[in-house]
């Protein structure tokens, strides 16, 4: 049978750390039995307390992350600029915006056509193209004409863009660009 | 209480940081996770067996006491509050419900614990009940007194005392059979 100061030993021991109280410590060295007793209580509580047992610092951090973000606390890490150009949304967003600018297009220019002369059109290529000059073409000037090789290239481009046939009145412009 | 920046969230106490929280910043309760999720994970990982039911625990936790902190005692420590919800998880057997994907030697392997000498007494430790185990883990991993962890697990003070010297005293007698350098004889071993 255990001596009947163990839990005394053990209770004083838990709440300060060590036995302090007299009475205790006379008891000790006076008993062989507590001796051995409380020595192998100080190694037990000395291990426990010293000995690591802890989880690797990356683990713990990446899982408080998702916590975090789990709980709304935080904010998704920033996606970055690689990762919003082949996102999905990215993708339907830039497919989304280009039917629309083709949509609108063909709808500007279409209506362009019918108000205003289409030497407007003409005009406006031409003068992107950078091979007329730049001039302009009153509505009364426009007739249709078979536009010669030169033109052509600026003729198939306006009607695949705006869908409709640009004329003008080429000789004009051919004169204006010698002048020039 | 005006809400301090986030650097300073890291010197605030835990029930500073309670009480902040109560009254609406998210950051303060962030600083909270913070500081607790890796005693939580460690904890919850030596009794649920794999990181993800641990993490599982852990994020239940959070969640519970985000919910309830505006009825947190101030006067009880934050720490034992968060404690004391695991330990309940731990002792309901809280899991969540997903496919398990992975096999139990595969999640088992994902536990990345700093490596030690003496690693087996906490091994030990934690094949040993759950009242056994939580009650070293509470005194020596976290510090708490007796009257803490009574509360925590729900016993009374005399029976936390019994737990505590039962748990010790058979690393004790583990103990006694380690050689110098703190490795177990093949006897303790099998």
């Amino acid at each position: 049978m255990s001596c009947e100061y163990r839990v005394s030993i053990e209770r004083e021991f838990d709440e300060g750390g060590e036995v302090v109280s007299e009475e205790l410590v006379e008891h000790i060295a006076a008993c062989e039995e507590c001796r051995q007793w409380y020595e192998s209580l100080k190694a037990v509580d000395r291990l426990l307390t010293e000995t690591p047992f802890d989880l690797s610092v990356s683990q713990v951090g990446s899982v408080a992350d998702r916590i975090q973000q789990n709980l709304g606390l935080k904010e998704p890490p920033a996606v970055s600029g690689a990762g919003l150009f082949n996102s999905r949304a990215f993708k339907y967003a830039a497919t989304i915006a280009v039917v629309a600018g083709a949509l609108w297009a063909h709808i500007y220019f279409s209506a362009t056509s019918d108000s205003l002369p289409r030497a407007a059109d003409y005009n406006v290529i031409a003068e992107m193209s950078g091979y007329i000059p730049k001039m302009s073409f009153s509505p009364e000037e426009i007739v249709d004409e078979k536009i010669d090789h030169v033109e052509n290239d600026i003729y198939e481009a306006v009607s695949f863009i705006t869908g409709c046939i640009p004329t003008g009145n080429i000789e004009h412009a051919k004169t204006a660009k010698k002048d020039v | 209480m005006s809400l301090p920046n986030k650097n300073r969230l890291t010197a605030l106490t835990d029930n500073e940081l309670a009480l902040l929280s109560a009254s609406g910043s998210r950051a303060a309760f962030s600083e909270i996770v913070r500081r607790y999720t890796g005693p939580l994970l460690t904890f919850a990982s030596s009794r649920s067996m794999n990181i993800y039911d641990a993490e599982d625990i852990v994020q239940e936790t959070f969640l519970r006491a985000f919910s309830s902190i505006n009825g947190f005692d101030e006067t009880y420590p934050l720490k034992s509050w968060l404690f004391t919800i695991a330990y309940r998880l731990l002792v309901s057997g809280y899991r969540k419900k997903r496919p398990s994907l992975l096999t139990e030697e595969q999640t088992g392997s994902l536990l990345q614990f700093e490596s030690n000498d003496y690693d087996w007494v906490w091994e030990e430790a934690g094949k040993m009940g759950m009242a056994d185990f939580s009650v070293l883990w509470l005194k020596y991993k976290q510090g708490m007194s007796i009257k803490e962890i009574a509360r925590i697990s729900g016993k009374s003070e005399p029976a936390t005392r019994v737990i505590l010297h039962r748990a010790r005293k058979r690393l004790s007698e583990l103990l006694q059979q380690v050689d110098g350098e703190g490795n177990r004889s093949e006897r303790v071993k099998q």
